[in-house]
């Protein structure tokens, strides 16, 4: 604390202040004040099917330019049958098996994974709270498969909260990242995809734009640095 | 001592023909890209203008938003620590790493932590540490330093990183990027995730929600953050914003201006240990908070601008210096181009850092691109007048004290027509008698020779201009008064 004071005193002073008092941040609540972001949040809240569409078709021109691959699945079987098409052609990375990391979140239940994938031959792990060596079984994994809730279409960012059931390194460890997005959870550029995050910004959180990459050599552009080679985006519009 | 060292390196870098042709790429795809995208979206201007006012306020109440940021942090479990110096800093982090016994560090890139030479200090320790971004691990395998702040190995070809990544972390030889990448996605991997202490920087620090946020293309700063047990973020006092308003529009910036993204591939937000029933994420974050002499920029009105600079690097990607002399001639300075040449004297002594103010060439392009409008040329311009004349609060000896003298006599010469056709004529007599070709000068001596070592001197005219006057045209009969012309008159008053 002693050195926290000596610091912010320093500051004071070299801010034109005395430096005797420091100033206390409640005092000062016109520093910090922002725009009420709760009109812009409902605004998105109310978009019609056909709005909709055309932010997915935005996030899909973006998604193409980072290398973001994008399908769309009208239905919960359909997306399962684009994820073990998926899965069937990636090519383990970190271990000889096929392990498949699956974040505790209704949609990805709703995808009976467990069982389709069993067939192929394909081990699927929940990530939910209680399971265990989640670490272990993520360090080995060929694929992490996520449920974000908001995405801005003007970046083809997704936003990955930390979560229990919801562990960071699904998207992370694992060689590809495959997320289940909902149409209605994508919004159009900055200003919205800000207003909409209100509280998940005060927890830990990350916005993911596209495979893990690097140009580090020569300035060529290569994907899978550290993160996952490849991120598939499967756009849910339930229409059935 | 110095000088000689910068401009032996300037001239090393602009003979090596492949360190051009990758300085070049970088700058024509970034440099050229970022004017052209003002240029053809001057909306952006209004953005631009939001966060430069939104730093100017956040500068003027620097120690509100700190105390801010580290009650929220501390509010989240996490740990501040205010570090006035280097040293403070580097003493925190090796104290704390040998309390919980860490042997082993994997950093994410930062400026700052080669700022405060954080990596002698974990060596001196006996602590592994191994840099993660790829071109700041081939630099570190290399034992070299980086020479581009977003592009650290830009003087590193192919042909070099094959060489060394084969002998030093024994890969078969190939020269192709995407093998290479590779082969150091496999190497680091299994640092990751062995590591017991990631150290990152901060990129933009968000005073009322107490997080931290950094941006990443590789993913390795999420890996940094989120693999080891323990957390240390390193934030020099300036990179703080009030809100996640002001977040939006700095990181829009922050990536436009480092590589021309909308937004970069990753972008997290941490500020304390992971949150209960989370299974990953650090168990302990420590965010060490850094002066090393900023307090002191941020004093003085000519300089404290330098502080709204948000670390992109686009003032290298169009520096025409830069583009010819690279990173590494900068006296091997943490930060090289245009913001160097400013933020190195003021932070290592004006005078020692001499030749980065005094061998950019002012102009203007660095003030063009930057995102946060700020004026480089002004603040090199006013470091070289503290060289010109000396400066006792910045501790500046003068640097030549004959120039000063010379250019007093000149200044006295010019209001004094008879002192100045002496001089004329003397200074005339001189060239006379040196080396001439075609019609000019090629060796003078003296001072003269800095003019003449690289290019040829006009000799000075025979007759001069005033004498030629006097001569030939101040008695020359006048034409005729000419009419007054109404139509143009009428004309200009059209307009």
């Amino acid at each position: 604390m002693a050195e926290r004071t000596a610091f912010l005193k320093k500051i004071a002073i070299a801010t034109g202040q005395d430096g005797e008092t420091l100033r206390d941040p409640a005092d000062f609540p016109a520093i910090f004040a922002s725009e009420d972001q709760d009109a812009l949040a409902a605004k998105t809240h109310r978009r019609s099917h056909e709005e909709l569409l055309q932010l997915a078709s935005l996030f899909e021109d973006v998604a193409k330019t980072l290398n973001l691959t994008c399908y769309r699945a009208a239905s919960f079987k359909k997306a399962q049958k684009i994820i073990v098409k998926i899965l069937k052609e990636t090519e383990p990375e970190f271990s000889s098996e096929k392990i498949v990391m699956v974040h505790d979140h209704p949609d990805l239940v709703a995808l009976n994974l467990p069982e389709v994938l069993q067939k192929k031959k394909i081990t699927s792990y929940s990530t939910a709270r209680g399971e265990k060596d989640i670490r272990a079984r993520s360090e080995k994994a060929l694929a992490g498969i996520t449920a974000p809730e908001l995405a801005m279409a003007a970046g083809a960012a997704i936003v990955q909260r930390d979560l229990p059931g919801q562990p960071r390194s699904t998207s992370l460890l694992p060689s590809i990242h495959i997320a289940l997005l909902r149409l209605e959870n994508i919004v159009a550029d900055y200003d919205e995809f800000y207003a909409r995050l209100g509280k998940y910004s005060e927890e830990a959180m990350v916005f993911i734009s596209g495979p893990s990459k690097t140009a580090d050599i020569e300035a060529v552009l290569v994907h899978g640095a550290h993160g996952p080679r490849a991120l598939h985006c499967i756009i849910l519009d339930e229409v059935e | 001592m110095s000088e000689s060292f910068y401009r032996e390196n300037a001239k090393k870098a602009i003979a090596d023909d492949k360190l051009q042709a990758a300085i070049n790429l970088i700058q024509d795809r970034f440099g050229t890209g970022l004017l052209n995208l003002w240029k053809e979206k001057p909306e952006m201007d209004e953005l631009r203008n939001r966060v430069k006012a939104a730093k100017d306020k956040n500068l003027k109440n620097l120690d509100i938003l700190l105390a801010k940021l580290a009650d929220s942090v501390e509010a989240r479990g996490g740990h501040v620590f205010f570090a006035e110096t280097a040293e403070e800093a580097r003493l925190y982090t090796i104290e704390l790493a040998k309390r919980r016994h860490v042997k082993m560090v994997v950093k994410g890139k930062s400026m700052l932590s080669a700022e405060i030479k954080i990596d002698q200090a974990l060596a001196d320790a006996g602590i592994e540490h191994w840099e993660t971004d790829l071109g700041e691990y081939l630099v570190q395998l290399d034992k070299d330093i980086p020479s581009h702040i977003i592009a650290p190995a830009v003087h590193m070809n192919r042909e070099h990183i094959g060489d060394l990544l084969a002998k030093r972390i024994g890969t078969p030889l190939s020269y192709d990027p995407p093998a290479l990448t590779l082969a150091a996605r496999k190497a680091l991997r299994r640092k990751f995730l062995k590591a017991d202490m990631g150290i990152t920087g901060c990129n933009i620090a968000v005073a009322e929600t107490g997080q931290v946020s950094l941006v990443s293309n590789e993913g390795n700063i999420r890996m940094t953050g989120t693999m080891p047990p323990i957390h240390v973020a390193l934030m020099g006092m300036e990179r703080v914003v009030a809100n996640m308003q002001e977040h939006k529009d700095m990181l829009q910036l922050l990536t436009l201006g480092a590589a021309m993204q909308k937004i970069s591939t990753y972008v997290s937000f941490n500020g304390g240990p992971v949150a209960e029933g989370c299974p990953d994420g650090p168990q302990e974050f420590h965010l060490i908070i850094i002066d090393n002499g900023r307090s002191k920029i941020l004093a003085d009105e000519t300089f404290s601008e330098i502080l709204s600079c948000i670390r992109c690097g686009a003032c290298l990607n169009v520096c025409p210096v830069y583009g010819k002399i690279g990173g590494h001639s900068y006296n091997r300075a943490t930060y090289s181009g245009p913001i160097g040449a400013v933020i190195e004297p003021l932070f290592n002594g004006i005078n020692a850092q001499a030749d980065l103010c005094k061998g950019e060439t002012l102009c203007g392009a660095c003030l063009k691109v930057c995102p946060v409008k700020n004026n480089i040329p002004r603040m090199l311009l006013a470091l070289r007048e503290k060289l010109a004349y000396g400066d006792e609060k910045w501790d500046v000896e003068q640097q030549n004290p004959l120039e000063e003298l010379a250019f007093r006599g000149v200044g006295e010469a010019m209001v004094s027509p008879r002192l100045w056709h002496t001089g004329e004529k003397v200074v005339r007599s001189i060239m006379k008698k040196k080396p001439h070709q075609n019609d000019m000068v090629t060796a003078m001596s003296g001072p003269g020779r800095a003019w003449t070592d690289d290019r040829d001197l006009p000799p000075i005219a025979e007759k001069s201009f005033a004498r030629l006057w006097k001569e030939k045209l101040q008695n020359r009969p006048l034409p005729a008064e000419k009419k007054e012309d109404n139509s143009g008159k009428d004309e200009g008053e059209e307009k």
